[in-house]
């Protein structure tokens, strides 16, 4: 069984088609790039996978659960991270994760913590408040936060956007190493190509709500004749034709 | 039941962790009703003194009713401020995309 399967999503708003008929499948412990620019769908794709919008089309499996019928099911073994969604700021560090390890019914509560702080180097940062992070320490608070219910599917929307490369470089270390121990599903939607080749299995290329290729990282650099996939995301978004 | 039980618990922790820490709502939650029971106590003491029977009775379910209209504003306010520090956090997705459900 695969952690999350799509088929024949769509999501109309009015008169914007913004995902437009999709299938996917991620399969448990891989790594999902989706690709495309600004107003591709990606984020109204994970919207729908997380439940928060309702889809016009299409369903939605996620680790056997229909999320139009049981989604609560699914999100109790999901977790989402995204710097544009922060933690509640008068709070500190370890009072939001105690939070959120309650909301998510997290058994030994206070080892996870311990746990995590020692992973994402945050031992320091646990007593001070969320809101006086820099953005690099809120991205890793945010991950903690993503990881406390040790999820089977993680949703990751630009989860290096804004950082430095060291910081960077830290969060994509960290994803290896969480994947690797807890064969944690990831759909991660990047605009960093670097990292999407570092990450990622599989990737899918978005435009204008459509997918518009698929494949390995290595698959879609050789298909289109290209050194890196940032040349591939640029031959897409400018409509330039595989090579050959 | 029991992942229902630390759900809530999760939510009334938050409001808890934040109530600990900040002075001026503490202050905020005894400083209206204790208010509105100074001067409301004080009205119905003087009708009290001046008038006879039924006015002292009116008097005392004024102050109750204003007591218990001062209890149910103060929390309702309590829950708008938290609400409206979550949405300036910009929280809410996380709550959102958590297994909290409503009842």
């Amino acid at each position: 069984m695969d952690a999350i399967t799509v088929t024949n999503l769509s999501k109309r708003y009015a008169h914007t088609l913004a995902v437009d008929d999709i299938s996917f499948s991620l399969p448990r412990g891989g790594v999902l790039g989706l690709l495309g620019g600004n107003g591709a769908g990606k984020t109204t794709t994970i919207s729908m996978l997380l439940g928060l919008l309702v889809p016009t089309s299409g369903s939605i499996t996620v680790l056997g659960h229909d999320m139009a019928t049981s989604r609560f099911a699914a999100l109790a073994r999901m977790n989402f991270s995204s710097p544009y969604i922060a933690l509640p700021a008068r709070l500190s560090v370890i009072e939001n994760l105690r939070v959120y390890g309650h909301l998510y019914d997290v058994p030994n509560l206070k080892r996870r913590i311990a746990e995590l702080a020692e992973q994402f180097n945050l031992r320091d940062l646990l007593p001070r408040l969320a809101g006086e992070l820099s953005a690099g320490q809120k991205t890793r608070v945010a991950l903690a936060k993503s990881f406390i219910n040790r999820p089977d599917v993680l949703l990751l929307d630009e989860p290096t956007a804004s950082l430095d490369p060291d910081t960077g470089d830290f969060v994509r270390t960290m994803l290896e190493r969480e994947r690797a121990e807890q064969k944690t599903a990831i759909l991660l939607a990047s605009h960093n190509m670097a990292e999407v080749e570092r990450l990622c299995d599989h990737v899918l290329m978005m435009k204008a709500g459509r997918i518009v290729d698929r494949g390995t990282p290595a698959d879609l650099i050789t298909r289109y004749g290209r050194d890196d996939l940032e040349q591939v995301f640029l031959d897409i978004a400018r409509n330039e034709s595989i090579a050959a | 039941m029991r992942s229902s039980a630390r759900r809530i618990w999760g939510m009334v922790y938050r409001h808890v962790a934040l109530y600990r820490k900040s002075w001026p709502r503490l202050v905020e939650i005894a400083y209206w009703p204790t208010l509105e029971l100074l001067i409301w106590g004080f009205t119905a003491n003087f009708f009290a003194h001046t008038t006879a029977g039924p006015v002292v009775l009116a008097g005392a379910a004024l102050i109750a009713g204003v007591l218990l209209w001062e209890v149910t504003l103060r929390s309702q306010i309590g829950v708008t401020f938290t609400f409206m520090e979550d949405i300036w956090s910009r929280n809410l997705g996380h709550l959102f995309v958590s297994p909290l459900r409503p009842a």
